[in-house]
């Protein structure tokens, strides 16, 4: 059988996904009252037994509980799924190292050594795109990144991410 | 409070804003700062610091601080970075929902045009079509790779379309009603 490639892979993952924007949010989305954790958590038991594989969510998401329950749902199951998540660009975050520092506090929040995808939520008031891209080229190098996309300019990441020597661009 | 209950009290409550000095009882300042990061990751830090040292003020916004003061500070001037800190949070975050929520509806009408029984263009400032419907793709007979940007007069009759009856030409024959 041939070997499918991580870019494959993810690919037929990306076909469809689980959001998780909605997990823990106690401000907009009533979490804590309309529903709770067991009730995301059985969404999630639900999703992958009816296939997906790949679940987006953000520390924006729930002040960071959305990961955490991503986290704790990824532990009891043995099924492998892609995790996407995203770097909120706060106006006080603008160093370089603000971003990998930020996927830190995601990875630990999932109790995960790496996600496949991490995206930039929101156009940077004060980080230049090519800033951005040197953070997420210094994830990708340490290994805690797999993929990358700017949901903002993609023309332009494109052009960063290669020149960066990130692999792959979605 | 220690270090590890303002960590605790950053992930299990929600707050505008933490107020940070450096020098605490249990961690260091710049560990509940990092910790910060997985804890609080909403929140924006305001840096109280007995140094006026470049290694504590400077590093603390490398940091990811939002501000810093350096004791003894006068209260006010905590009270208006405090304000600050707390709104751009708010307007940052008001920002984003208005961006989403934008989008969304942005998307939504794109349905709506897409879908609609009745061809539907639009045209920019210049006259050049901007936006083509699967309706009037079946009216007119061009895709929409080929009719945007394209003068909104391509679509209509030769009459209307030449300015003068010297300056007519017969309009090529085309299939699908064009």
């Amino acid at each position: 059988m041939a070997e499918v490639s991580s870019e494959t892979r993810f690919l037929h993952a990306l076909e469809m996904g689980l959001g998780a924007m909605q997990w823990g949010d106690r401000v907009y989305w009533q979490f804590g009252h309309a529903y709770s954790a067991e009730e995301v958590r059985a969404a999630f038991q639900t999703s992958l037994a009816e296939g997906i594989r790949f679940i987006d969510t953000a520390e924006l998401y729930g002040n960071g509980l959305s990961e955490r329950l991503l986290g704790r749902f990824i532990k009891d199951t043995e099924q492998p799924v892609l995790i996407a998540t995203k770097f909120f660009p706060w106006p006080w975050r603008f160093t370089k190292n603000a971003l990998p520092r930020a996927l830190k506090g995601s990875l630990a929040r999932m109790g995960v050594e790496s996600v496949d995808l991490y995206q930039i939520h929101w156009p940077s008031a004060v980080m230049k795109t090519e800033l951005l891209m040197d953070g997420l080229a210094e994830c990708v190098k340490s290994g805690t990144l797999l993929w990358t996309m700017n949901r903002i300019s993609v023309w332009f990441s494109t052009i960063s991410f290669y020149t960066k020597g990130i692999r792959c661009v979605v | 409070m220690t270090g590890r209950e303002a960590l605790h009290e950053a992930e299990h409550r929600q707050y505008g804003a933490v107020i940070l000095d450096l020098g605490l009882p249990d961690l260091s300042g710049f560990a509940v700062l990092r910790g910060l990061e997985e804890f609080g990751p909403l929140l924006p830090v305001i840096v109280l610091t007995a140094s006026a040292q470049d290694s504590h003020t400077v590093e603390s916004l490398r940091r990811g601080a939002f501000a810093y003061i350096t004791k003894p500070y006068n209260p006010d001037e905590l009270k208006i970075i405090l304000r600050q800190a707390v709104d751009v949070r708010k307007l940052v975050l008001k920002m984003h929902r208005v961006e989403h929520a934008r989008s969304g509806s942005e998307e939504q009408f794109r349905h709506v045009v897409h879908t609609a029984p009745d061809g539907i263009v639009l045209a920019d400032g210049e006259g050049k079509i901007a936006s083509w419907n699967a309706a009037a793709e079946l009216l007119f007979g061009y895709t929409e790779g080929e009719i945007l940007g394209q003068p909104l007069t391509i679509i209509m009759p030769c009459p209307r379309r030449c300015p003068s009856p010297s300056s007519r030409r017969p309009c090529p024959a085309r299939p699908g009603g064009r």
